[in-house]
Order: structure tokens, then sequence, then C-alpha cells
């Protein structure tokens, strides 16, 4: 090998520099516009989804608010019957 | 710029590129198309104080070798798959995607040849191999596209010449 190889490569590689450049095909460029859009109105119904979550999210966090509220009401109502409130008196009087 | 002006300034340049890669039409085109995709949905978030047309390259670069990688892995399935299924009288391997559109056909069994074996090549030599001997870039062009320093690219070009050397030498020693 050593020099013999390396004016060989190089032989090799110089018939590289013959390789024409050529134009890109005229229809690619409709082709790239097109999946464009395509991906576009993909990403539409992504928007919707995101949304009907966040909508999903908050009905949830007003029913969770609204049970702990109902749930403080009949504690209150459930201590006054039974007469379970706090306060420092041995005797109702 | 916008991007139908980048388009007509740029497509020849990163269909060229990736014919390089492929050595077939159909190929060079669907990663032209996965580029200017990329180019579409990274524009404004291109820093303009960076070379455009570098920018370019380096995704197009990117693109065709993940194209190579993913094609390779898709054909190792199938061949895998029809180890299995191996029923119709179709050969297991494809005999060649070698259809370069570059090529006069006078030189194309011998520059066949050389692109066999640069294609087993690692892949910062082919690139550089591909940047410096067909698209004619200086040391200085290929060390900004690449992002490495231009004694890199050196050394880069010298074991890749190497490696070319060594697997002309095996196959010139098996025949």
């Amino acid at each position: 090998m050593g020099n013999a190889s390396n004016m060989n490569i190089e032989k090799e590689l110089e018939s590289l520099k013959g390789i024409r450049k050529i134009d890109a095909p005229p229809f690619l460029y409709t082709r790239i516009l097109n999946t464009i859009q395509k991906r576009q109105k993909e990403i539409m119904p992504v928007k919707w989804v995101l949304a009907a979550v966040a909508f999903l999210i908050l009905v949830f966090a007003i029913n969770i608010t609204a049970i702990n509220a109902s749930q403080k009401n009949k504690e209150s109502d459930l201590t006054e019957i039974f007469a379970l409130k706090s306060q420092n008196m041995f005797y109702n009087e | 710029m916008n991007f139908q002006e980048l388009y007509y300034k740029y497509k020849n340049t990163v269909y060229n590129l990736a014919v390089q890669y492929v050595q077939n039409i159909e190929d060079a085109e669907e990663i032209t198309q996965d580029v200017f995709l990329k180019i579409h949905q990274n524009l404004n978030r291109f820093e303009k104080r960076a070379d455009l047309k570098t920018w370019i390259y380096r995704i197009t670069i990117n693109t065709s070798l993940d194209y190579l990688k993913s094609k390779k892995a898709k054909k190792r399935f199938s061949f895998f798959i029809s180890l299995f299924h191996n029923e119709s009288n179709e050969p297991l391997f494809q005999v060649s995607d070698f259809n370069h559109p570059g090529i006069e056909l006078e030189n194309k069994e011998a520059v066949e040849r050389i692109f066999r074996i640069i294609n087993e090549l690692p892949d910062r030599q082919k690139t550089v191999i591909i940047l410096s001997k067909i698209e004619g870039k200086s040391q200085k062009e290929i060390s900004e596209i690449m992002q490495i320093n231009v004694k890199a690219v050196e050394s880069l070009i010298q074991r890749a010449k190497s490696t070319l050397s060594q697997k002309i030498y095996s196959q010139s020693k098996g025949k």
C-alpha cells in the first residue's frame, strides 16, 4: 500500500468531479406546500382538544369546590343536631 | 426572505446534496421535502447571525443521514420478515438503489464502485468526502458546515482517504 494506494484513491476520487448538477423537479414545491397545509390542518384539532381538556379541568375544579362547600355545610348541620360544637361549656344552658 | 424565495434559491443545493447521499432521485425528493418542511417550521427561530446557506447545508446533511439510517433499519426488518414469510420467489435482497442522475453513462460503473465504498464510511468521513470531492467545498467551508475546526476537517479527510484505500485494496485482493 502506501504512496501507490494514495495515488490510486486520488484517481478514484477524481472521477467524482465529473458529476453533473441537476435541477430539482418542478412538482416538488407544490408537494411541499400541500404537506405544510395538511400539517396545519392536523394542528387545528389539537388546539380544540386542548381547549376541551381545559374546559373539563375547569368543570372538575368547580365540582370539587362545590362538593367541599356542601360537605362543610353538612358538617355544621350535624354538629348542630348532635351538639358537638367544641366550646368550653360542660352543660348546655 | 420568505419561504417561496428561499425554496427557489436553495432547492437545487438541497436536492443535489441529498442525491450525493442516496444516489437516486426518489429518495432525494423525499429528503428535499423533509428539509424544506424543517426549514418552514424553524424559519422564525433561525438566528439571523448565522449563515443561512450553512444552516441549510447542515439540515440537509442531518436529514440525509437520518433517512439512510431509517432505510437501513427498514431493510433489516424486511429481511427478517422475509426469513419467515418467503413464499414468493422475490429476491431476499434488493440488488441496487444506485441510480445517480448526474452521472454520464460511460462513467457509471467506475463512479458506482467508488460510491459503494463511500457508502460504507462512517457518517462524518462520508460527509467530508461528499462536501470536498463532489460539492467542491473548501476546508474552511466544510468546517463551518460541520461546526468543527479546519484541522479536524483535514484529519477527517485523511482518515476517509485511508479507509477508502483499505477498502479498495481489500476489494481488489478479493477479486
